[in-house]
């Protein structure tokens, strides 16, 4: 595969290489420009991809979308942070100080694993009411599995001959945890991490699709329901590009994260491994932030539109949940 | 500690999640209106059965996921095959737009699907196909182009033709990886079917859960959530057990690095 050479020079991106890669891309949306200005497809029902971006353009001008960005985004970091917050110190207390314990509970934990957020979302709703709290319990849940089982695996398989040798260079417990433990398990944090926001991005899709006021899920059911096909295409977009600029990121800061490794997958071609600059350290320490603080003010007013103007589209929304068919 | 006592331990952590669920409810620890009895939900999965409509809902939902898998599986594999073995540069021009369309939420074109097929079965069994099909092309190709370079050059050593090539070496050789991708799919299909049956059907389990949140029958949430969950567990030992009976033979050194 060539992996290794690509490593070794980073000659990955030349120009021919990058036009080959792009050239599907590129054709792919030729043919979506220009199918239904020459009738091949329905303009009703396909709007060619010129009309769609600019509709985005337009909606974004309008200052709308920002709040579903920040919406949506804000729900998967704070289930994110929750499933984190439980699954990392759970596992690393069980499976160090009770391993035994760990492969007893394993069959209870995939049981519980295949419990699907969206059936488990009626009785989140019974304990916690239908405001926010039942989404990020949802996507909490969804999260808590991969970072819980990438975890177990990754304290079972960090390598003896380390953790021998720590021990006879008689460092402290607290050291062997910073120094050994954790650069070895990271890794296999940051994929549990990883798998969880990409599951809970289009789990948060869906589930805003189904009932909520806001958010991007909203934005597509709002458009499907107000039968503007051309937003439903808009939006599409607008999801599209947000899941591989999410998806770039991660790979993005996994290289960076764990510069020793060498993450072999399908897109895995030609990736560098560098530590982190300082400024983007920061920059991503800033763009979370913002997320969080700026997130959750957009929630408190999606919150208050959906309340104060009995908003038509609520309504709607709300049949639309029922029976099609 | 055996094996087989291993094993009694792991049944009697499930019997003790279970114990504890019953003696929260029965003791109104919490309340066991929003909470109820263990025994009480799959009493009324079993009164649900006898009625006869439980198990109705529970075949067309099989049916759906059933069906959406088995054509990710029957167009995924030949396309991952074709594309990984022969086409490779068309694999290659094609992977940016492969990112891209498994990013393509399928419930975000769900109102143009209706559009295109009308309502019925067909939006919901396009749905689980789309969400299955990536896991299993992707997988399919990294496989078949990380099969061991020493194998390969042996095979040929031998003079091999390139079919036999394909039939004897690579195609069981990228096996275990294409397993994972099914494996990962059918995971996904349990996934998708819910949530696309919440979303607009008039059947089954996923439509049983959310009319039962409609109409305040708390039991049959609980009991449809169980269900659901015990079919996924099911699903997932089936495919691991046909992963051990298919590549059982085949080891991970097979393939150039463990994907």
């Amino acid at each position: 595969m060539g992996l290794e050479e690509n490593f070794e020079t980073g000659k990955v991106y030349t120009l021919k290489n990058i036009l080959l890669k792009s050239s599907g891309v590129f054709i792919f949306l030729v043919l979506w420009e220009i199918s239904p200005r020459i009738g091949w497809a329905d303009k009703q029902f396909v709007p060619p991809f010129s009309t769609v971006i600019n509709e985005l353009i337009k909606l974004s001008a309008s200052g709308a979308l920002t709040m579903h960005i920040m919406v949506s985004l804000w729900r998967v970091l704070a289930g994110l942070i929750v499933a984190a917050l439980i699954a990392i110190p759970l596992g690393f207390i069980l499976s160090k100080s009770y391993p035994l314990l760990i492969e007893m509970l394993n069959p209870m934990l995939r049981f519980l694993s295949q419990a699907n957020p969206f059936t488990l979302g009626p009785i989140f709703i019974l304990f916690f009411g239908v405001g926010e709290l039942v989404k990020i319990s949802m996507i909490a849940w969804a999260c808590i599995w991969p970072i819980l089982f990438n975890l177990i695996t990754g304290i079972k398989v960090v390598d003896p001959l380390l953790e021998k040798s720590a021990k006879s260079l008689n460092i402290s417990p607290f050291q062997k945890f910073i120094k050994v433990l954790l650069p070895s398990v990271g890794p296999w944090i940051f994929t549990g991490l990883s798998t969880g926001v990409e599951i809970s991005f289009f789990m948060v899709v869906a589930a805003e699709m189904i009932g909520t006021s806001a958010g991007l899920g909203w934005l597509v059911h709002n458009a499907g329901m107000n039968n503007k096909i051309v937003w439903i295409y808009s939006a599409a977009v607008l999801i599209i590009a947000l899941g591989v600029l999410i998806k770039w990121f991660l790979g993005y800061t996994y290289d960076r994260l764990f510069f020793w490794k060498t993450a072999v997958d399908f897109y895995s071609e030609g990736r560098v491994h560098k530590r982190f600059d300082k400024s983007e350290v920061v920059f991503i320490i800033f763009m979370l932030v913002v997320i969080l603080g700026f997130g959750a003010q957009q929630v408190k007013k999606a919150d208050y539109q959906s309340k104060n103007m009995e908003s038509h589209d609520h309504l709607e929304l709300y049949k639309g949940s029922g029976d099609f068919q | 500690m055996s094996r087989k006592l291993n094993n009694v331990y792991k049944i009697i952590v499930v019997l003790v999640f279970f114990g504890i669920w019953e003696f929260i409810s029965r003791t109104e620890i919490l309340n066991p209106v929003l909470v109820p009895a263990f025994t009480d939900v799959v009493k009324n999965i079993w009164d649900m059965f006898l009625a006869g409509n439980f198990t109705k809902h529970l075949v067309i939902s099989l049916k759906r996921a059933g069906i959406g898998f088995a054509l990710a599986v029957v167009t995924g594999i030949p396309l991952g095959l074709l594309l990984g073995g022969w086409f490779k540069t068309v694999q290659k021009s094609l992977e940016w737009l492969m990112i891209i369309f498994s990013q393509v939420n399928p419930f975000v074109m769900f109102h143009i699907i209706i559009l295109v097929l009308g309502i019925g079965e067909k939006p919901k069994v396009i749905i689980i196909m789309w969400a299955c099909l990536w896991p299993i092309i992707t997988n399919t190709i990294s496989g078949i182009q990380n099969v061991n370079d020493t194998i390969l050059k042996a095979a040929r050593g031998f003079g091999l033709g390139r079919v036999a090539i394909f039939i004897k070496v690579v195609f069981p050789a990228s096996l275990p990886s294409i397993f994972t991708g099914l494996r990962l799919s059918a995971g996904y299909s349990v996934f998708m079917l819910v949530a696309a049956e919440m979303m607009g059907a008039s059947s089954g389990l996923g439509w049983l859960i959310k009319s039962s949140e409609e109409t305040y029958q708390i039991l049959n949430i609980y009991g449809g959530a169980l269900v659901i969950a015990l079919l996924g567990v099911l699903i997932d030992g089936l495919m691991q057990l046909l992963e051990k009976r298919f590549t059982g033979r085949i080891k991970a050194d097979y393939l150039n690095s463990e994907i």
